[in-house]
């Protein structure tokens, strides 16, 4: 017995919390566990709808969707080539602009981070059309652009909000003792700031993954050759089509594809991403 | 050192900073204007325009404004959509998000492995959620018909082509997600100081008196930030609508994003969508404005 566990109280007069607790649970992990298991059936199963468990796994619904009757490892490629820049983006682009707003003085710096914040509040859709035809005049319709160029601009505020916040409370002594040594911002953001960041670099990087992951819109805008899809798209696609009717466990399998990513980043970096969430209190 | 060549000096040192500064947040800078300010004047401009891209905008004052409010009877469906959208899933995400996050709220073995349980699902991309609840609805294929079926022999109907049910088959979809809101009121319930309730135990008070009397209040800037955050994501709902009904049956659940971005993208009538973002800014705008304006009325913000 550990010290943490001897300040739990005792469970017995509770009893009735864990009896709803566990119903609870047992309902919201149901459709976790039916999409698992649904994934592999084989065709005939799927017309057994209440069969939860079935027998033998049909593991080959994988092999299909990825590379045979639908191309989901070309968009898992994709999704991933177009996470890994928009995290990088993010990141970078962030941490840089909340280092000036947080640790320099300058004319326009409290409008300039009000207006920033104030960005936070507008719906997409307010800039969706505009930003369409701004893409469309670069010729990025198709391409990845439009999904990863605004990362590294400081597009999403809450990034750059997250930074500022803990580089607010940094001691200044750090930074003033490097510039006394002849060190310029740019090697103090770069050596002596960012080194000190990790944890809210990953936060910001689990967000920013989980954002560009499930990003639906923008794709949907930007991209019509099924080559180019990330996962969303892909699995879009895939229930737009006529013949999902008969091949839900293939659909199903396309689901599982996409979700296991995210839901392994989550558990490595469980501790930090639910405080982070907890904290901010915004849905990437 | 002389004053004037220290003062000259902190000067350029100043200088010298403020041009780091600039340097810092000029990427920002570049991103505000080219991605968010720029894209909003233009679609500010175009809302007042007929555009199809193959043709120049072209001027047309308020016609957009007034064709909404006067000849679109979707529209006006959508907006009825949209606030009843909102006035269901917003209470409905609040009630179930605060009551998961007070039972888990304890020191008691197990309690972690129900709040993984409990925000797993919210952890589900929606795309995937979407996908996931259109197969669990299917009547014939899904899991929920059969079992209704197979338990009580009654035909359920079939939720989201039933324009009695498909909205709030999209709400469920909302509260099945609804982790996200209970770890912030968890986060809440645990900075409520434990002196309150023991002193509220040392006045006799039970525990439906203290829920009332200590709980929530305490809970009320947490349940007013939930609130906001959650009256804004109903108005920009879009990917489980899209996936789920597109609208459907019978325009039942045509939310306010889905159909602008059929009039604009499926419709190409870039104007008028864009008179319809100007609309929805203004919307959201007005009922944040109204809720912080309530606020003074109901949140506590003296916490001790």
């Amino acid at each position: 017995m550990t010290a943490s566990d001897a300040a739990y109280e005792p469970w017995r007069p509770h009893i009735g919390r864990y009896i709803v607790l566990f119903g609870l649970s047992a309902i919201w992990l149901l459709p976790v566990v039916l999409l698992g298991t649904t994934s592999l059936k084989t065709q005939p199963q799927v017309y057994d709808a209440t069969r939860i468990f079935p027998w033998p796994l049909a593991w080959e619904n994988y092999k299909l969707v990825l590379f045979e009757s639908f191309p989901f490892a070309r968009f898992v490629f994709n999704s991933v080539v177009v996470a890994i820049a928009s995290v990088a983006g993010d990141v970078l682009s962030s941490a840089f602009i909340a280092y000036g707003f947080a640790q320099l003085r300058f004319p326009g710096r409290r409008i300039m981070f009000l207006l920033m914040i104030a960005t936070m509040m507008f719906p997409f859709a307010v800039r969706m059309i505009p930003l369409f035809l701004i893409f469309k005049e670069l010729d990025w319709i198709n391409t990845w652009y439009p999904l990863i160029a605004p990362s590294f601009f400081g597009t999403h505020a809450f990034f750059i909000f997250l930074f500022h916040q803990f580089f607010l409370g940094m001691p200044k002594s750090l930074m003033e003792a490097a510039r006394i040594d002849g060190a310029n911002e740019l090697q103090i953001w770069w050596r002596i700031v960012m080194p000190l960041s990790k944890p809210v670099v990953a936060v910001v990087a689990v967000l920013a993954f989980e954002q560009s992951w499930s990003d639906f819109m923008s794709p949907l805008l930007y991209l019509n050759d099924p080559k180019m899809y990330t996962l969303p798209m892909g699995l879009y696609s895939l229930i737009s089509g006529d013949d999902v009717a008969s091949n839900w466990h293939l659909v199903m399998a396309a689901t599982v594809t996409m979700i296991v990513p995210v839901v392994a980043v989550f558990i490595v970096a469980q501790r930090f991403f639910v405080r982070g969430v907890t904290a901010s209190g915004i849905k990437g | 050192m002389n004053s004037s060549t220290h003062k000259s000096l902190t000067m350029t040192n100043r200088r010298r900073e403020a041009l780091w500064g600039l340097l810092f947040v000029s990427p920002w800078i570049f991103g505000f204007v080219v991605f968010s300010a720029g894209p909003m004047i233009a679609s500010l401009y175009l809302s007042f325009t007929e555009y199809n891209v193959v043709q120049a905008p072209m001027w047309i004052g308020w016609e957009n404004y007034e064709r909404l409010f006067t000849s679109d009877r979707l529209y006006i469906k959508s907006l009825w959509v949209t606030l009843e959208y909102s006035m269901v899933r917003v209470p409905l995400v609040i009630i179930v998000g605060l009551a998961f996050a007070m039972l888990i709220n304890a020191r008691l073995r197990f309690m972690s492995v129900f709040r993984v349980s409990l925000y797993l699902p919210s952890v589900v991309p929606l795309v995937a959620a979407s996908v996931l609840w259109l197969w669990f609805l299917n009547p014939q294929l899904g899991f929920l018909n059969p079992l209704i079926r197979q338990v009580t022999g009654w035909p359920p109907p079939n939720w989201l082509r039933d324009p009695d049910f498909a909205l709030y088959a999209i709400v469920a979809l909302s509260v099945w997600q609804v982790g996200h809101t209970m770890m912030i009121f968890l986060a809440g319930l645990q900075e409520i100081p434990r002196d309150l309730y023991e002193a509220a135990e040392i006045d006799g008070c039970g525990p439906i008196q203290r829920m009332r009397h200590v709980t929530l209040p305490m809970m009320t800037p947490t349940i007013y930030f939930n609130l906001i955050i959650g009256v804004i994501q109903s108005f920009q709902a879009f990917a489980a609508v899209f996936i789920l009904t597109r609208g459907g049956p019978a325009n039942e659940t045509l939310i306010y994003v889905v159909y602008l971005y059929r009039r604009g993208v499926e419709y190409i009538e870039m104007g008028y969508a864009s008179a319809m973002a100007a609309i929805l800014v203004l919307a959201i705008l007005a009922l944040t404005a109204l809720i912080m304006k309530t606020s003074d009325k109901w949140v506590t913000y003296d916490r001790v």
